[in-house]
């Protein structure tokens, strides 16, 4: 897999498109707006200090990153003080705040693999061979997740129209 | 009844909102700090209007990429950058342990020294 040295254009080009979907990565990673954000900002300063390599195509790499940062978060915020988290990560169409509001309510109420894997299916556009590559299980599983997780976005956003 | 294309769809319209640039932790040039052990903080206060804090735990310091300067190394809240009226509640929900705090004017910086 070819690689290339990085730079700021070259971090700044990878938050433009990618900044998005590996916000609403985290969010689903650790259900907390904030942190996920500050897990964010830490992939990108660690692209920024150097001494690292990112592979073409570059999401699944940032995507693992998001993935390992969380993972290291999850250990160490026993040390953390609780603060309220009222930000939202998902951005509405005009008039439709609520719906949006819905969603991110309905997403957290999956199971935290089912979340990943609608994240990874819906706004990062990933296939299935690559979310299972990614969350270390097998297209199957992950298509499984999927649909299930679908039924029961689906049952409990209806009422909405969504 | 949608279809799994069509629900994927009709989720997308909703879109996740884009994280602070990274130019903004890029441009950030400290001008001072300071380490405040009780709260187990350091605090960077970088240039154009814009401050970031450090917090975590002080056991754990590490060289700051951009200032080659000691600070206590834990979560950058960017998060905190997007208002300042939610400060002094954060201030105080921090004070009893690691903190999450940013100011564009250094005021609270002050505040937070006095501590």
């Amino acid at each position: 897999m070819a690689g290339r040295p990085l730079d700021a254009s070259a971090v700044g080009r990878f938050h433009a498109e990618h900044g998005r979907t590996l916000l609403a990565y985290a969010v689903s990673l650790v259900e907390d707006a904030s942190l996920a954000e500050d897990l964010v900002q830490q992939v990108f300063l660690t692209l920024l200090t150097g001494n690292v390599t990112v592979p073409v195509p570059a999401l699944p790499y940032l995507l693992r990153a998001v993935r390992n940062t969380a993972m290291n978060a999850r250990r160490a915020r026993t040390r953390e003080v609780a603060l309220t988290d009222d930000h939202h990560w998902l951005e509405a169409p005009p008039g439709r705040a609520a719906e949006a509001v819905a969603i991110e309510r309905a997403l957290h109420r999956l199971s935290a693999e089912q979340r990943e894997v609608v994240v990874l299916r819906v706004w990062a556009g990933l296939t299935y061979d690559e979310i299972g590559h990614l969350c270390a299980c097998s297209p199957n599983t992950a298509a499984s997740r999927f649909r299930y997780a679908s039924e029961h976005l689906r049952a409990w956003l209806a009422p909405l129209g969504i | 009844m949608h279809d799994n294309d069509e629900f994927e769809a009709c989720l997308r319209q909703f879109t996740p909102r884009a994280p602070l640039p990274p130019a903004m932790v890029a441009s950030g040039r400290p001008s001072r700090w300071r380490r405040i052990p009780a709260v187990a903080a350091a605090v960077l206060v970088a240039g154009a209007g814009v401050a970031l804090v450090w917090s975590g735990a002080p056991e754990r310091p590490r060289e700051h990429p951009l200032a080659a300067a000691q600070v206590t190394w834990g979560a950058l809240r960017p998060a905190a950058l997007r208002g300042a009226a939610a400060l002094d509640t954060q201030l105080a929900a921090s004070a009893a342990g690691t903190l999450v705090a940013v100011d564009h004017s250094g005021a609270t910086l002050a505040a937070l020294a006095r501590k």
